[in-house]
């Protein structure tokens, strides 16, 4: 069966976007909330010492 | 710093309520933990409670000036925050807002609750609160000073210090529902919906992680992408779950599109059916996959 190929930027977001966890932090003050440990993770797991993702 | 922190969790008017934190973090109702309870009922136990860790941590720091609590903190904009315990879904937080005014267009309520005991300042505050009249939000002014006592539904309530004369020095205990809804920042005015936030922190982790084996093209993730879609979750993770297995797996992603648009009392059953009709409009070849009665409505 030749299906098209769905380009996932023609794929709509929902009519209210959610934003990440502590990306709503700036506007109530600071706060304890591992935003930037999440960061910290996801941007270890990608790219990890010695090498990620080819 | 360390032993000293840890001195203080041992003293005998902290080591309870640590450890009522705990089952507070899990779950517990308030009233089953007297000792924390009590820290937000009367008006000596919360600044016994800080005056010891304060006492604990100067006289250390006499001796090591260059000590640094071992102790999660924050600042900005005035208002500087101290985790001193975190439990589960419950934070104890010794929070100060320094004098000042601030003026407030807007609202941000959380999927959770809190208990605040005011230590030591001044300052003129308001509780605003959801409404159930033609006014979005009921607003209730409070002055704020040593021995203020607060309880907060954050989903409808929320705090605004306006005008600090004294820095105002409270401790807080705030606990997350156990399955956060978005935090949403709404206009005072009207009331409309200004922005919104995902209010748990493993919905986020899962959606980082469905956008990495998106763009690895992992394609042997679809099934799980599907699941995801499938299941009872954050509207908005379960959204992306969809979009990543559509544009990984025509044909598997579609079948997980419709199943969600058959799904009627779901609240992603709309735009799905949205989706998947403008889908097969624009690529009639959908129209072939065996996917049931999803297009025969």
């Amino acid at each position: 069966m030749n299906l098209p190929k769905i380009d996932l930027v023609s794929l709509p977001d929902l009519s209210t976007l959610t934003g990440l966890f502590g990306s709503l932090t700036g506007s109530r003050g600071p706060g304890h909330d591992d935003s930037i440990v999440l960061l910290a993770t996801f941007v270890y797991e990608v790219q990890p010492p010695g090498g990620g993702l080819a | 710093m360390v032993a000293t922190f840890e001195r203080w969790c041992s003293l005998p008017e902290v080591a309870p309520v640590l450890s009522e934190l705990e089952r507070y973090g899990e779950g517990e109702p308030l009233a089953a933990c007297p000792a924390l309870r009590t820290l937000f009922a009367d008006r000596h136990s919360a600044p016994t409670f800080v005056g010891a860790l304060v006492r604990h941590f100067c006289r250390t720091l006499a001796d090591e000036p260059f000590g640094h609590p071992p102790l999660r903190h924050g600042y900005e904009r005035g208002t500087s925050t101290l985790l001193l315990a975190r439990r589960g879904r419950a934070h104890l937080v010794l929070h100060a807002r320094e004098p000042g005014r601030r003026t407030f267009g807007s609202v941000t309520l959380s999927d959770g609750e809190r208990r605040e005991a005011v230590i030591g300042g001044l300052a003129r505050a308001r509780v605003v609160s959801r409404a159930d009249s033609a006014e979005p939000f009921a607003i209730n002014s409070r002055v704020l000073c040593p021995g203020s006592r607060l309880a907060l539904d954050l989903a409808r309530e929320a705090l605004q210090v306006l005008a600090a004369e004294r820095r105002l020095v409270s401790l807080r205990l705030d606990r997350a529902a156990e399955r956060p809804g978005p935090v949403r920042e709404y206009a005072l005015g009207q009331g409309a919906l200004l922005r919104q936030a995902s209010g748990d922190i493993r919905a986020s982790r899962h959606e980082a992680m469905l956008a990495v084996l998106g763009r690895m093209n992992c394609r042997e993730a679809v099934p799980v992408l599907a699941a995801i879609a499938a299941e009872d979750g954050a509207d908005s993770l379960r959204w992306q779950a969809l979009r990543e297995a559509l544009a990984l797996d025509t044909a598997s992603g579609f079948g997980a599109l419709c199943a969600v648009a058959r799904a009627a009392p779901d609240p992603l059953a709309a735009p799905a059916t949205a989706l998947r009709d403008r889908l097969a409009k624009a690529h009639p070849s959908l129209l072939s996959l065996d996917t049931d009665s999803c297009l025969g409505n």
